[in-house]
C-alpha cells in the first residue's frame, strides 16, 4: 500500500473497486442505470478515489463517460466478463482479483482503499436485489 | 478565472466573425437543395445567420474529419450537415406536433435555430481537433464538478454554448430576431432540460435527434457505405409520453413497440460507423499525423500563421480562428525543415503506416494484467494519460534513434481509440406498449429490454477493437521491433506474429 495518494484512471478506479468486492459477491448487473448511480452518490465520501470521475445528470439516471470507457477497458482486456448466454451480468473472476492484488492493491493509498471498499460494499447489495 | 478567460477570447473570436449591420432584408425565404434531404425551406432569419462567418467557416470544416483521405468521396462539410440537421430537427418537431399541440406550441423556430447552432463551436477537422483542445486546462476546468459545463458536454459543445452566450452574439441575433432566447438555444445544444421538457432537449441531443438522423445518413452515404433507416415508420411511432423512472415522472420522447425496428437501425448503423468509417486505421493514422503537427509547433514554442491569425494551440480558442484549408497553410513557406516535411506529408498523402496491431488477437498475456495496464489509458480524455502515451512514443523514438534512423518524437503515435458507446443511449430510450386503449394507459420498457444492443455492440467490440502504433512508412520495418520491444518491457505481455503481419510486416524471428 502507497502512504501518498497517486494519479489513478478511472479503468483503475472500477478495478479497485471491484477487486474490493466480498468474496460471496461473483456476479453484477451490467446495466449502467444501476452501476453508476452507485459511484455517484459516494463520490463525495469517497473523494481520494472519485475525484476526478465526471458524471451527466442530464438523463434519467446519472452516467460517467469514464466509468463506462473503464468497464468497456477491463471487458476488452478480458480481465472482466460477461456471463452467457444473456451477457447482462458481470462475473468477478479470479482473473480480475488476482489484476487488482497484483498491479493495484500497493498503488492505493489508505484513503483510495477505504473508499474502494466503501463502493464495492454498496456494489454488493445491488448484486444481492 | 481560465474559463473567464476563454469567454473573452471567445468573444473576441465571435465579434471578428458577425458582421457589424444586418444585410438588406428582402422579406425573402430561400430554398436550399441538397442530396440527402432534398429541397428545402429556410426562412430569411436563418438565412442571414447562415450568411454570416460564423457559420459560413464551417464550410470549410470536413464534417468526418480526415476520413476523406480513405473515402475519397467523404469530403461534406459541417455546413451540410448543420443544414441537414436543421431539416431533421424540423421534421420531428412538426411530427410531435402533429401529435401534442399543446406541448410542442412554439417550439419549432427555436430549435430550427437550435440546430443551426448546434456545430458552430466546431474546430478544424471537426472531431480530430476537439481530441486536443478537449485536454487542455481550460475545458477541464469548465467540465469540473460544480463548474459551468459540469455534465460532461462535448468540448465542441461547450464552444457552441459559449458562442451563442457571447455578448456580441446576443447583440446581433437580437437586431436578425429580436425575441430570441439565446439561453434555450443553449441549453437545447448542451442537451440541458428539467424532468417535464426532457423530449425538448431530446429534438437534438438523444438517440432519436435530429443530429444523428442526419449524421448517420450523411456520413454514410458520402463515404460509400450507405446505411438505411426505415425514418417514416420512426415517424409514426415517436411520442411524448409521461414516463415513470425509478419514482420520478419524466416528460420524454418514446417509440412505440410497433415501432422500434428503426431505433434498432440507428443505434446499429451508428456503432458500425466507428470500426468502418471514423475509427478506420488509416483515418487514425491522419489524425494522429495532424495531432503530430500540433505538437510539433508547440514543443518549438513558437507561433505559426493560421489564416489571418498568429496561434501556437496552447489555447482552445486557436482551434476555432482557422479552417481546414488556411491549416494546411501553416509551414509550407516555413524555413523550419521540420514542419515544411511533416506539412508536407500530409498533405501529399505520405501517411504514417501500421507498425504494430494492439488488439487482444495479436498480443499474448497469460495473465492478461499488462495488456489490461495498457488499456488502462484506451479513451482516458484526462491530459496526464495523453501523457504517459506520449512518453511511451517518445521512448520509442529515442531508442529508434540509438539505432541511427532519422525520426521525430511527433512521428510515433501510439493510439487506443475509444469504445463505441451505446449502453446510455439504449438505457435511455423507451419504448411505449398499449396496456388499455380506452383508457390511454401504457407500459413503457427501455429499448435495450427488447434488443440489447449495449451487449452486441460489446461483442463486436472485443472482435473489432484494435489499437495500433503508428510511424512514417520509410521506416515502418525497423521500428516495428524497436515499438514491440519497448512496448513488451513496460507492460510484461509479448505480441503475436500477427501483431506484424495485420500490418503487412514480417514477424521477426522468435529469440531461441
Amino acid at each position: 500500500m502507497n502512504s501518498t495518494a497517486e494519479k489513478l484512471f478511472a479503468t483503475e478506479v472500477v478495478a479497485s473497486v471491484l477487486g474490493n468486492l466480498p468474496t460471496s459477491t461473483d456476479r453484477l448487473p451490467t446495466e449502467l442505470r444501476k452501476l453508476h448511480p452507485i459511484f455517484y452518490n459516494l463520490r463525495h465520501e469517497c473523494t481520494e478515489l472519485m475525484k476526478d470521475i465526471r458524471f451527466d445528470k442530464r438523463g434519467t439516471f446519472v452516467y460517467s463517460q469514464s466509468l463506462d470507457q473503464a468497464f468497456s477497458n477491463l471487458e476488452t482486456a478480458k480481465v472482466l466478463q460477461r456471463v452467457n448466454p444473456d451477457l447482462d451480468k458481470y462475473e468477478i473472476t479470479l482473473k480480475l482479483r488476482e489484476y487488482y492484488s497484483s498491479r493495484l492493491e500497493k498503488k492505493l493509498s489508505d484513503r483510495q482503499l477505504k473508499d474502494a471498499k466503501r463502493i464495492a460494499e454498496k456494489l454488493a447489495d445491488i448484486a444481492l436485489e | 478565472m481560465s474559463l473567464e478567460r476563454l469567454k473573452n477570447r471567445i468573444e473576441e473570436f465571435v465579434d471578428d466573425h458577425l458582421p457589424n449591420e444586418l444585410p438588406k432584408r428582402k422579406n425573402r425565404n430561400k430554398i436550399i437543395h441538397e442530396c440527402i434531404w432534398g429541397t428545402k425551406l429556410f426562412s430569411e432569419n436563418e438565412i442571414i445567420l447562415l450568411d454570416t462567418p460564423l457559420l459560413q467557416r464551417l464550410r470549410r470544416i470536413h464534417q468526418t474529419g480526415f476520413a476523406y483521405y480513405t473515402f475519397p468521396t467523404a469530403v461534406h462539410s459541417r455546413f451540410d450537415h448543420t443544414l441537414g440537421t436543421v431539416t431533421q430537427c424540423s421534421r420531428l418537431v412538426t411530427v410531435l406536433q402533429s401529435k401534442q399541440e399543446t406541448l410542442m406550441k412554439g417550439l419549432l423556430i427555436p430549435l430550427r435555430l437550435s440546430a443551426l447552432l448546434h456545430d458552430c463551436g466546431h474546430g478544424i477537422f471537426s472531431h480530430t481537433s476537439e481530441e486536443l483542445y478537449g485536454l487542455l486546462d481550460e475545458m477541464q476546468e469548465a467540465t469540473k464538478e460544480g463548474a459551468e459545463f459540469d455534465n460532461e458536454p462535448k468540448p465542441h459543445e461547450i464552444l457552441s454554448s459559449l458562442i451563442v452566450q457571447s455578448e456580441p452574439f446576443k447583440d446581433y441575433i437580437e437586431k436578425v430576431i429580436p425575441d430570441c432566447d439565446t439561453k434555450q438555444i443553449s441549453e437545447c445544444i448542451t442537451g440541458i432540460a428539467d424532468n417535464s421538457s426532457k423530449y425538448k432537449a431530446e429534438i437534438l441531443c438523444s438517440i432519436f435527434d435530429g443530429d444523428k438522423i442526419d449524421y448517420i445518413h450523411r456520413d454514410a452515404h458520402f463515404s460509400g457505405l450507405p446505411l438505411k433507416i426505415d425514418l417514416d415508420r420512426l415517424w409514426y411511432g415517436i411520442d411524448i409520453m409521461k414516463i415513470p423512472i425509478d419514482g420520478v415522472e419524466y416528460q420524454k420522447l418514446s417509440i412505440s413497440h410497433s415501432a422500434t425496428e428503426p431505433l434498432e437501425q440507428m443505434m446499429f448503423h451508428r456503432t458500425m460507423l466507428f470500426p468502418t468509417l471514423y475509427q478506420h486505421q488509416k483515418v487514425r493514422a491522419c489524425d494522429c499525423m495532424f495531432k503530430g503537427i500540433v505538437e510539433y509547433i508547440r514543443n518549438m514554442g513558437s507561433s505559426v500563421r493560421m489564416g489571418h491569425r498568429t496561434v501556437a494551440f496552447n489555447n482552445i480558442e486557436d482551434f476555432l480562428w482557422g479552417t481546414d484549408d488556411e491549416f494546411f497553410a501553416i509551414g509550407l513557406d516555413s524555413k523550419d525543415t521540420n514542419l515544411r516535411c511533416l506539412m508536407n506529408n500530409l498533405l501529399e498523402r505520405r501517411l504514417f503506416h501500421r507498425v504494430l496491431a494492439i488488439s487482444s488477437r495479436t498480443t499474448d498475456d497469460l495473465t492478461g494484467h499488462g495488456y489490461a495496464d495498457l488499456i488502462t489509458y484506451r479513451g482516458e480524455t484526462s491530459p496526464e494519460s495523453y501523457r504517459h502515451l506520449r512518453s511511451l512514443s517518445e521512448e520509442i523514438c529515442r531508442e529508434a534513434v540509438k539505432k541511427g534512423l532519422s525520426v521525430l518524437p511527433e512521428q510515433i503515435w501510439i493510439d487506443l481509440p475509444e469504445n463505441v458507446k451505446v449502453g446510455r443511449d439504449a438505457e435511455e430510450a423507451f419504448v411505449h406498449i398499449v396496456q388499455d386503449e380506452s383508457l390511454n394507459k401504457y407500459d413503457f420498457i427501455p429499448a435495450m429490454k427488447i434488443f440489447p444492443i449495449d451487449r452486441w455492440v460489446r461483442q463486436i467490440e472485443m472482435y473489432k477493437w484494435q489499437g495500433s502504433v503508428f510511424a512514417p512508412p520509410e521506416i515502418q520495418e525497423e521500428i516495428a521491433p524497436i515499438a514491440q520491444q519497448v512496448i513488451e518491457n513496460r507492460f510484461g505481455f509479448r505480441f503475436k506474429p500477427q501483431a506484424f503481419t495485420e500490418c503487412h510486416l514480417v514477424p521477426p524471428k522468435p529469440k531461441k
